[in-house]
């Protein structure tokens, strides 16, 4: 009986959890596409989401590429030579890893911080003093937010993929003595706009989906270092899933399997 | 000026968490009066200032400010136009300077940004913060010295209606009484209508016209400032004594 009970409070908090984030969405989207807009703030968003993050993204992707392009070859025995291992770092960085490294590193760092500092601003009664003055938070704490995930995430996501791919060439050339010019002609060869175009549209839902949840997390925050500490971490997370989830679901739309 | 009508306030309703605040409060606050809401520690005050500002929903009852009520959510902006609110912790933005908090809340309601940068710096001045202030981050500045540049902001729009929410809280009592004698002053001059929330006896006398208690979810007792030291209720009696230092074990 108890169990019962508590397994359908739980079955409530999970809906009712639901429900509250999907009106959260709709109201930052809403935000996003209703006057005013924050300028300045939106500028500082998408500074911290997309430039700040450069170097991690950058280092993830470079690392991707060199094991990556080690394991290809590896992976057949030896036997592969340029032909295989570029077409395989290609394919598989500009579909899956660039666009979900660069997603799954962005919502560790940025995800995080969007809670944090909403959810001090929420503990501090600061959303409730820009409310009092008749500033709507979500567009001026959320929207700017939103807006700066979506347009910076394919953007970062771009950038990986090209350092990615040259990690790839990098190992390929110095430590598995390919010839340069036959790898980038193969690499030519195998890059397709349709690939690079997935991993970028992929890129913004999951930039949607890490500043979403970050916001919602800091939104939500209740008081006290533990209760923002706790709204980084579910930030953190739920994007992640989240990125994960929508990785399966868009692949699956482009790819047709 | 401002009346409660039957106020409720539970937290959470039909839940195994529900928490009632506020059962059936009644309160009127007649224009150009200064109202003191005493109480001990988590009995509610905030939230019933939380609530009078809309950033709480009611549960049932109904507020009207000006001929505006709560509830009205087509007016919801015209309705907070008319209060100035000083938070506990002052809730400054920091992310901005103090100046660019004042600025940025005046520039908010269409007022142009040099007229805004002027204004801001005159209300600076009223709560007598230094000009190298301006442009420092609220986290720069000491516990008093954000309570200022808090009422600066709350003041600068020239509210029909101040809220303090325990303005004089973690101040040494010298500052506390710079506080209280700066809000007096700035009711006073404003002429305004002004709710205090404070534990503050000394701060009571001088901001209040009239004092309320809140106790067990309602307004327990009111009455003038002059009536607060002749009344029997017994539980302004243990209030004062308290306050004296006259503790009961
Ligand atoms: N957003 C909220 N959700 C749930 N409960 C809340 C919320 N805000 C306040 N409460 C509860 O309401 C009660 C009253 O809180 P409130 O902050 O109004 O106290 P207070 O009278 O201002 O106390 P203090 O003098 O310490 O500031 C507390 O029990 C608190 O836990
Ligand atoms: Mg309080």
């Amino acid at each position: 009986m108890k169990f019962i009970r508590l397994l359908g409070r739980t079955v409530l908090d999970v809906f009712t959890r639901i429900g509250e984030f999907s009106i959260f969405a709709f109201k930052g989207i809403t935000g996003c596409v209703t006057l005013p807009v924050y300028g300045k703030s939106l500028l500082q968003q998408c500074l911290s989401v997309g430039f700040y993050a450069l170097p991690v993204v950058g280092l993830t992707a470079v690392f991707a590429g060199f094991v990556l392009a080690l394991q290809s070859y590896s992976g057949f025995a030896g036997l592969s030579g340029e032909n295989t291992v570029s077409a395989v770092v290609v394919v598989a960085i500009t579909r899956e890893l660039g666009p979900v490294l660069a997603g799954l590193m962005v919502a560790g760092r940025t995800s995080a911080a969007m809670a944090a500092e909403i959810g001090s601003m929420r503990v501090s009664e600061q959303i409730d003093a820009l409310e009092t003055l008749g500033v709507d938070p979500f567009k001026f704490l959320v929207a700017p937010r939103l807006i700066a995930g979506v347009c910076m995430m394919p953007l970062l996501v771009l950038v990986a993929d090209i350092i990615g791919v040259f990690g790839g060439f990098f190992v390929g050339v110095t430590r598995l003595s390919f010839s340069p010019g036959v790898y980038i002609d193969q690499f030519v060869k195998h890059t397709a706009t349709f690939d690079v175009v997935a991993g970028l549209v992929k890129a913004a839902f999951f930039g949607l989906s890490i500043a979403l949840c970050g916001c919602y997390y800091g939104f939500t925050s209740v008081k006290g270092a533990r209760g923002v500490g706790e709204a980084a971490t579910y930030a953190v997370v739920s994007a992640s899933i989240g990125i994960l989830i929508l990785n399966y679901l868009i692949t699956t739309l482009f790819f047709g399997l | 000026m401002i009346t409660f009508n039957a106020v409720t306030k539970i937290f959470s309703p039909g839940t195994p968490y529900a928490l009632s605040v506020l059962q059936g409060v009644d309160l009127h606050v007649e224009k150009g009066t200064s109202c003191v809401i005493l109480g001990h520690s988590g009995v509610g005050k905030s939230v019933l200032l939380k609530v009078l500002l809309g950033l709480i929903s009611l549960t049932s009852g109904d507020i009207i400010v000006g001929g505006l009520s709560v509830r009205d959510r087509t007016h919801r902006n015209a309705y907070r136009h008319h209060f100035g609110m000083l938070f506990q912790g002052g809730a400054l933005f920091d992310s901005m300077t103090i100046l660019g908090n004042i600025v940025f809340s005046l520039v908010e309601r269409g007022i142009s940004r040099p007229k805004a940068t002027e204004i801001a710096h005159e209300k600076l001045a009223a709560v007598k913060l230094e000009e190298r202030v301006c442009s420092l981050f609220p986290s720069e500045l000491s516990g008093g010295m954000q309570k200022r540049a808090a009422l600066a902001r709350a003041i600068a729009l020239e509210p029909k209606i101040l809220l303090f929410d325990e303005p004089t809280t973690g101040l040494d009592p010298v500052t506390g009484a710079n506080i209280t004698y700066l809000l007096r002053d700035t009711i006073r001059t404003l002429g305004a209508t002004a709710i205090t929330i404070t534990h503050d006896l000394a701060a009571t006398r001088v901001l209040a016209d009239r004092v309320c208690l809140l106790d067990a979810k309602k307004i327990a007792w009111q009455g003038t400032r002059q009536e607060l030291d002749v009344t029997d209720n017994p539980l302004i009696v243990s209030f004062l004594k308290a306050a004296r230092g006259e503790l009961d074990s």
